[in-house]
């Protein structure tokens, strides 16, 4: 592919999914931090791109992926930021939940904080990002059968856990658990 | 609350539903970064290389059974996945059902279809491999890359936990089915 033409091609790639990336970025980590690990990522795509799969959104998010965990191991090494990474909660600071906000939202983070790392990931894919059970599994290097079957059982731990009343203090109710 | 209530509810929670989508200015920068990057070389942080897999190969082609198997070998690799359905829950291309994939279920049955009314299929279980299915019961009709699963008066092996049903591990009552489901299960329902 001529230079140009390799430069077109690739502009139109981040046109078309570069928001996404950057979006899937922006709900596992801060702001400031994904916006650095989607410059390395586009730039890995770039080196990349002769190698782009035909349906290139999956592809994308796992290069993000790994990109992040990096970023993730630095900034562990550096003792430093720890913090800035979020794993399990989103960025509140990014939320903008406006007037019109539905009150299931704050019980739905909660429940979402609650779950696994790897439940809340597999619900965030799927429904954040959009990702069916095969996307999932590849984004996930798993299985679309075990994909489908993670995500079944994250449906059902967080409906429980929204579901679930919240203790009061100093009180217990014996199976509480549905 | 059901699975595109619960979606949805997911998307009011989603944290980047203020931000600005990524601006022209923007796109222009990573693109030129990119292009002067074409005299860096590679950098210790890129994905190893690896060979295009299934360029001008057919959809068809990509989604057979062999190519989900190499899909599946490739670890901490952006790997090639055969385009989808779209965001629903019916996989693209099904890997044959084994004895660990059956394991995974807490619940398996054989049962006939004895009557299919819309998208609600009443099964008779016939014989149960694992959990407690009970006499009958109303599940769901499975859809397939094929179309629907259950037609009254087949029988059916079905790998289950809680209420869903695995299009993948479930299917007409075959002898080898039902091996593949006795030997998953001697274990468990020999308890």
């Amino acid at each position: 592919m001529l230079s140009t033409e390799r430069s077109r091609a690739y502009e139109s790639l981040v046109r078309t999914h570069g928001d996404a990336v950057l979006r899937f970025l922006r709900r596992r980590i801060d702001p400031q931090t994904a916006d650095d690990v989607f410059s390395e990522t586009m730039l890995i795509v770039w080196r990349r791109f002769d190698d782009l799969p035909e349906e290139p959104l999956p592809w994308l998010y796992v290069t993000a992926r790994n990109c992040l965990r990096n970023a993730e191991r630095s900034a562990r090494r550096q003792w430093r930021v720890a913090e800035r990474i979020i794993t399990v909660d989103p960025p509140t600071d990014t939320v903008d939940p406006g007037p019109e906000e539905d009150p299931r939202a704050d019980c739905l983070r909660a429940a979402l904080a609650r779950l696994s790392a790897t439940d809340a990931e597999v619900l965030r894919l799927w429904a954040w990002e959009e990702l069916g059970p095969p996307e999932i599994a590849t984004v996930l290097d798993i299985t679309t059968n075990a994909a489908t079957i993670r995500l079944h059982r994250a449906k059902k731990k967080l409906r429980q856990e929204m579901e679930a009343p919240r203790r009061p203090t100093g009180t217990t109710t014996k199976g509480g658990e549905r | 609350m059901n699975d595109d209530d619960l979606r949805a509810l997911m998307r009011k929670a989603d944290p980047t539903t203020g931000d600005p989508r990524l601006d022209d200015a923007r796109i222009r920068r990573i693109v030129a970064a990119a292009e002067r990057d074409d005299l860096a070389g590679e950098t210790a942080n890129a994905p190893r290389r690896r060979r295009r897999l299934f360029a001008g190969v057919s959809i068809g082609a990509a989604a057979t059974a062999g190519a989900t198997a190499l899909i599946a070998g490739l670890v901490a690799t952006p790997a090639i996945q055969a385009p989808g359905p779209g965001p629903d829950e019916t996989p693209a291309a099904c890997e044959a059902p084994t004895v660990a994939s059956l394991q995974e279920f807490d619940t398996a049955y054989e049962a006939t279809a004895t009557t299919v009314t819309g998208d609600d299929v009443t099964l008779t279980v016939t014989q149960v491999f694992a959990g407690s299915p009970g006499a009958t019961l109303t599940v769901e009709q499975v859809q397939e890359d094929t179309g629907v699963l259950f037609t009254a008066g087949q029988s059916y092996l079905v790998a289950a936990t809680d209420d869903f049903i695995s299009p993948c591990d479930s299917g007409p009552a075959t002898p080898t089915l039902r091996q593949l489901y006795t030997t998953a299960f001697e274990t468990s329902s020999g308890n």
